[in-house]
């Protein structure tokens, strides 16, 4: 939100309760990016997910494209591309289209795929959703490389002989990142490409105490390939909103996040229920959620500052719909404040 | 309008089969994470179960 220091930004999984509109609810999404856009936020990672009436938004890259007209400074990139659906030539012809169409605001998420259920329609086994990440990935920053051809086999995408025909526009590439939820594996993938890394577990059960951890095995790995990581390109995802005082933002998320925590985390998607009586202020005291004043939004960022021991680049604030869109929005305003 | 024109049931629909077939569409996400762990030679933590998808529905150790 200035030149230097944190970045600031949004996750946009999108999520949206079921019953919605869904041509509106994208539409909503768009404002919100030119909202944060005027606001002066860095950044919005913007999913892709196929099934499970939530998170509607199937192609990141033809969000990016309209909301890079729409928009003059934000940056724009995939939080995430699941690699695994995709040839990986295409992923890389399509950023680098893009890096092109705004001028060097894109940026590339890549993951395994989060829904097991997108993986399921698709005939891919979820055991082999990381290895073809793994490489997809590799193949994807050969062919970015640009310098000679690529030639690989793999049991589920062949390349030949492959070069892009366009370069990227940023110089060299533009920025990737990984996700990295549970396992150790997105830090190991970041790792072996010195990527970035975005830490989507963070906001969950047990993930602030495994911050530190888990960028000590990108930085092991790394040290093992040769390459190294940059705690500048560290985003930490949290769920965030801000209101007056902190009774307020409780107040005005607590059905919400309830309404999607159950009916879709553990009714749909089969998460194990939590046990707190007030999942919300628990979450605050957790360093898991970020809701309360601008002064406990500043406690909460410091002590997660402290945990991650040593810092990380950015906090991308987890888009939802906790709360109206009036405290919605103005929720962004105030933290921008 | 949604409601009369249909326009959110397909979302309604994915939902519905997830639901009804979760153990069965999600189940083998549990393994997946879990040789995630295994196979980069670490520990799976106790926490885990707590933010996997599908785990729910798989005993713990059944994984």
């Amino acid at each position: 939100m200035a030149q230097r220091g944190m970045k600031f930004g949004i996750f946009l999984a999108p999520f949206h309760r079921l019953g919605e509109n869904p041509t509106l609810a994208m539409a909503r999404d768009m404002e919100l990016i030119e909202w944060l856009d005027w606001l002066g936020y860095d950044e919005a990672w913007i999913g892709e997910h196929h099934s499970a009436g939530w998170e509607i938004i199937a192609s990141p890259e033809i969000f990016i494209g309209l909301a890079a007209d729409r928009t003059r400074h934000i940056k724009l990139g995939s939080g995430v591309t699941s690699l695994p659906y995709h040839h990986p030539f295409l992923v890389a012809q399509r950023f680098v289209q893009l890096d092109h169409m705004t001028r060097g605001r894109v940026m590339l998420g890549c993951g395994p795929g989060a829904l097991p259920s997108d993986a399921y329609m698709m005939g891919i086994e979820p055991v082999h959703l990381r290895r073809r990440m793994e490489e997809s990935l590799e193949a994807i920053i050969r062919l970015l490389r640009c310098d000679e051809p690529v030639t690989m086999q793999t049991d589920w995408f062949e390349l030949r002989e492959a070069r892009l025909h366009l370069a990227p526009y940023s110089d060299p590439r533009f920025p990737i990142s990984v996700a990295s939820t549970i396992t150790p594996f997105g830090m190991v993938a970041a790792g072996k490409h010195g990527l970035g890394v975005l830490s989507i577990g963070a906001g969950l059960p047990g993930g602030p105490e495994a911050m530190a951890k888990q960028w000590r095995i990108a930085e092991e790995t790394a040290a093992q390939h040769g390459t190294s990581m940059d705690r500048k390109e560290w985003r930490i995802v949290v769920g965030m909103h801000i209101a007056e005082d902190d009774e307020q933002a409780l107040r005005q998320v607590r059905a919400g996040e309830r309404l999607e925590t159950t009916t879709y985390f553990e009714q749909t998607l089969g998460r194990v229920p939590g046990t707190s009586q007030d999942p919300v202020r628990d979450g605050v005291e957790a360093l898991t959620t970020l809701v309360g004043s601008p002064d406990t939004a500043i406690r909460v960022i410091e002590r997660l500052l402290a945990a991650s021991e040593g810092g990380f680049g950015g906090m991308l604030f987890r888009a939802h719909e906790w709360a109206n869109r009036e405290d919605t929005l103005k929720s962004y305003e105030l933290f921008a404040r | 309008m949604p409601r009369f024109q249909d326009s959110a049931e397909p979302l309604i629909a994915s939902n519905r089969w997830i639901r009804d077939n979760r153990r069965r569409v999600l189940g083998n996400n549990v393994e997946a994470v879990r040789r995630a762990f295994t196979d980069t030679g670490r520990a799976v933590p106790d926490e885990y179960r707590f933010r996997t998808v599908g785990a729910q529905d798989i005993d713990p150790g059944e994984g």
